[in-house]
């Protein structure tokens, strides 16, 4: 067997187990980074990376692998394992653009549903934010000329949501809030 | 009758003469079980005007032909009986999960006939077609535990009781009839007490046969696991984000993320990544106590339980050793309103004790069980409702004796002290003075202590019916459909069909693209909290709601999940399966049946509850006197407009159309919404059509 043959079967092997390891850690909500190739377990050397990149894009086996490019990293996953919705946000969170990433969620909500967005999800996974660290955002947003249109609404028990007034008004937002926040708690 | 699905019989007992007979069921092929075989039984033999607590009614505990056949969330126990909670008496279903249903099933049969009354308390006794009245007299005056406890032990661990407690022995009309200890079916409680039936405990060793080839139903059940089914309440998107799923929706009961644990387990199970396709996490989905008992709920829980045959577990299992200071076991089981219920009395809010939300999830732990094991039903929460109209509005001091209100630890109430509910709850079920009222139901109590407008009138205390039954997922949450169903039944609506689809998670682009396939136009749903105006689409979808209703709790399925409208998988477009209850029902009873005649059979189950209501209260003026909503409905929102955004306020002239257009759907005299001999033909009821007939009681 030719050495261009050997190398060719052991570059198949690689983008195989790393077409699967991608799947697998986009199932479990995980982003494979750049660095990660040249690690355990792909283990990828420095003189093969273009031609691993390149058959990675181009062969349609792969084609559900996808790349976000970050300020300092490249992330990778499979968008039949992890939704683009989800890598997005995922991405926002690896970025650290923690006021889009919480914007974005109370945006999508609000145009998308309609609803308003519960204040405090973001203290939940995948957000993992302290309250602390979430009402210090609140504020930083309400400061932001790029974040104004966030605004908040409080039920009649006092929870309290947000939205975007580019999507709703306060008055449409007050009765989703009640609907979400008390109304469809009260009904079993 | 089939080769599979019903077990073919049907206990009579007469507990008058103690004799007990066995029918055939093929009788009430045509009303399927469960609710359909009740329907008959009362309209056939219990004469109009009959009271709930005559020794002529009649109480129906029934199943229904895919009840334990291995069909998923199929182990419902439907009872029919006469409501005692309003003046009308109208017949009314209460349900439960469990085992029962199921083990009755194994026993070899379909329903149990009650009939009479016993001159001493007694309990039935079901060891397959062994079936005979036993001596309660040591079980009467005590609790729903002990009585399952003591059952239990006489049958052995493979049986399941079902049983009332001392509110049920008491005739207190809010009590329920429970099984497994935790399983409750709400308003039938004192008719079994009227009665003097104590219990019934069950044991089957047999098994339910499969009209078709076994291997269909296995494949129907690895479908509906691996693409169709959801969380609780067929919720198909998650409450936190997850790598599956493009959307997130923080009500759905979809709770399953990684970290949050099963805390109290053997291990500290994880309920991870459940996604859709993965079968075996299927149980680990709902993690219900978290939205029943708050996030303090997790550390506590043992695991989540449920019913026989379902995979979703909504019932949770809890071991909270702070309840034993007031003398109750830690051990608590519970779902949805046996929890919101106690929470609800303790209207004042609650202390916490030793962490942030323990106050909350103590009371409702404790509140459950004592509302468990002395019987008491809540009206759907309305008896927490009711005790709070009347203290905040000043009626409760002003109708109870000055020394019975002053004997009550209102301090308790007031510190949000959960030590208060021992004393609501042993009032209310021993008749304890003047306070007991409160178990008489909403309509009773309303009356005798002379409530005034503002209680009707005002969303807060969520009363639908001038008959004294509250909202229950009504025009508040699905505008005219939500008000239509729940206009129809005689207790609060315990349809679900609509709402599970409406809060199935999805956004409303999706809902509406689902409506269009299913009832011919996206205008059949509303985006939420901005309805339009009523139109025929939304008369179909709430007939769907209605029908599929009592479809399933005559085949029996549980409703809290069935219909499965929506599905989890974006490769479906979303769309869930609405076939997959025939299909199930041709292949378990081996007659080939499709949708549209499974359906008509749900629409002949539910014109027969609707002759029932019109034969009991002699009128067909339904319109006019049962399809009736209290004011709030239409005066909520003074400053704002019907279909205007933002509000869920009704329009009067509108509802009406939206009733007239629904007895449409129906076949119903659009005039009074009363079944036509037309109708009542087209589904075989010629002797209801005649019964009815005869009492002047067909519209002209």
């Amino acid at each position: 067997m030719s050495k261009e043959k050997v190398n060719d079967e052991i570059l198949q092997e690689n983008l195989e187990f790393t077409a699967k390891y991608i799947r697998e850690n986009s199932y479990n909500g995980k982003f494979i980074k750049y660095d990660d190739f040249f690690t355990e377990p792909i283990s990828l050397k420095e003189e093969e990376k273009e031609i691993f990149f390149e058959k990675l894009f181009s062969n349609e086996e792969y084609s559900d692998i996808s790349e976000l490019k970050g300020k300092e990293s490249r992330y990778f996953y499979s968008k039949k394992e992890m939704t683009e919705n989800y890598a997005k946000l995922l991405y926002r969170i690896e970025e650290k653009d923690i006021l889009n990433m919480v914007a974005d969620r109370i945006r999508t909500d609000s145009k998308r549903y309609p609803k308003t967005t519960n204040s405090n999800v973001f203290l939940n996974e995948p957000y993992n934010l302290k309250k602390d660290e979430l009402a210090e955002l609140y504020k930083q947003l309400s400061n932001l000329d790029d974040y104004k249109d966030i605004k908040e609404s409080v039920a009649s028990n006092g929870v309290v949501c947000v939205y975007s007034d580019k999507f709703l008004s306060q008055t449409y937002a007050d009765a989703l809030t009640e609907l979400q926040e008390v109304t469809r708690v009260e009904s079993q | 009758m089939s080769t599979g699905g019903w077990a073919g019989k049907i206990i009579r007992v007469n507990l008058t003469s103690g004799k007990i007979s066995s029918e055939d069921t093929s009788k009430y092929q045509d009303f399927i079980g469960g609710m359909g075989i009740g329907y008959k039984v009362l309209f056939d033999e219990v004469p109009a005007g009959t009271k709930p607590y005559d020794e002529a009614n009649k109480i129906v505990v029934g199943t229904g032909p895919l009840c334990g056949s291995g069909v998923p969330m199929s182990s419902r126990t439907n009872i029919t009986s006469l409501y005692p909670g309003n003046d009308k008496n109208l017949v009314t279903d209460s349900h439960m999960g469990g085992n029962f249903a199921a083990f009755l099933k194994y026993a070899g049969w379909d329903a149990i006939i009650i009939e009479g009354a016993s001159s001493k308390p007694v309990w039935l006794r079901i060891e397959d077609d062994k079936v005979t009245l036993e001596d309660a007299s040591s079980l009467w005056g005590t609790g729903i535990y002990n009585t399952t406890a003591v059952i239990g032990s006489t049958m052995g661990k493979e049986s399941c009781v079902a049983a009332i407690g001392q509110a049920g022995e008491n005739l207190v009309n809010l009590a329920v009839i429970m099984n497994g200890s935790s399983h409750s079916a709400g308003g039938h409680g004192a008719v079994f007490g009227s009665k003097k039936l104590k219990a019934i405990g069950v044991k089957g060793t047999g098994s339910v046969k499969i009209g078709k080839d076994k291997k269909e139903l296995m494949d129907l059940d690895a479908y509906v696991m691996k693409e169709i089914v959801g969380a609780n309440n067929q919720h198909v998107v998650p409450s936190t984000p997850q790598p599956w799923s493009e959307f997130v929706y923080e009500n759905s009961r979809w709770t399953a993320r990684e970290g949050l644990t099963w805390g109290a387990s053997e291990g500290n199970i994880d309920t991870g990544i459940a996604a859709p396709g993965d079968v075996n996490k299927v149980g680990y989905r709902t993690m219900k106590a978290i939205k029943d008992l708050g996030p303090v709920a997790a550390k506590y829980t043992v695991r989540m339980g449920g019913c026989q045959s379902c995979p979703i577990r909504c019932h949770a299992q809890m071991n909270i050793p702070q309840l034993e200071q007031y003398g109750v076991s830690p051990y608590a089981a519970n779902t949805c309103m046996g929890w919101f219920s106690p929470a609800g009395v303790m209207f004042k809010g609650t202390k916490d004790q030793k962490e942030e939300g323990d106050g909350n999830m103590i009371t409702r732990a404790l509140g459950s069980q004592l509302a468990d094991d002395y019987g008491v039903w809540c009206n759907y929460g309305s008896i927490g409702r009711d005790f709070q109209y009347a203290y905040e509005s000043g009626i409760l001091k002003n109708v109870l004796p000055e020394e019975e209100y002053n004997s009550i630890p209102w301090n308790l109430l007031e510190a949000g002290d959960p030590a208060f509910l021992k004393e609501f709850y042993r009032r209310v079920t021993f008749k304890e003075g003047e306070f007991s009222h409160l178990g008489d139901g909403t309509y009773h109590i309303a009356k005798r202590w002379n409530f005034g407008a503002d209680y009707w009138d005002t969303k807060k205390y969520s009363m639908w019916s001038p008959l004294g039954f509250p909202k229950h997922h009504a025009s508040d949450e699905s505008y005219q459909v939500g008000a239509i169903i729940n206009c129809m039944f005689n207790r609060d609506a315990q349809s679900h069909s609509h709402q599970n689809f409406i809060s199935s998670g999805l956004p409303v682009d999706i809902l509406k693209k689902i409506a269009e396939k299913l009832w011919g136009s996206a205008d059949a749903i509303d985006p939420p909290a901005n309805y339009t105006p009523m139109n025929q689409y939304k008369a179909k979808f709430a007939k769907y709601g209605v029908i599929r209703n009592c479809l399933h709790d005559s085949l029996t399925l549980c409703n809290w999940m069935w219909p499965l409208t929506a599905s989890p998988l974006k490769e479906r477009e979303y769309m869930g399966d609405t076939s997959l209850e025939s299909k199930y029902f041709s292949v378990v009873t081996g007659i080939d049946t499709t949708e549209e005649e499974l359906d008509l059979m749900g629409e002949r189950v539910f014109t027969l509850h609707r002759a029932l209501t019109v034969k009991e209260m002699g009128t067909t003026d339904m319109r006019g006197q049962h399809d009736l909503m209290v004011n709030w409905v239409f005066d909520i929102d003074p400053d704002k407009k019907p279909f205007t955004e933002g509000t869920i306020k009704m329009d009067r002239d509108d509802m009406q159309l939206a009733l007239t257009m629904f007895y449409k759907e129906m076949g119903w005299d659009e005039k009074t919404g009363a079944p036509t001999r037309a109708t009542l033909e087209k589904l075989n009821m010629k002797d209801v059509a005649d019964e009815l007939a005869k009492l002047g009681l067909l519209p002209a």
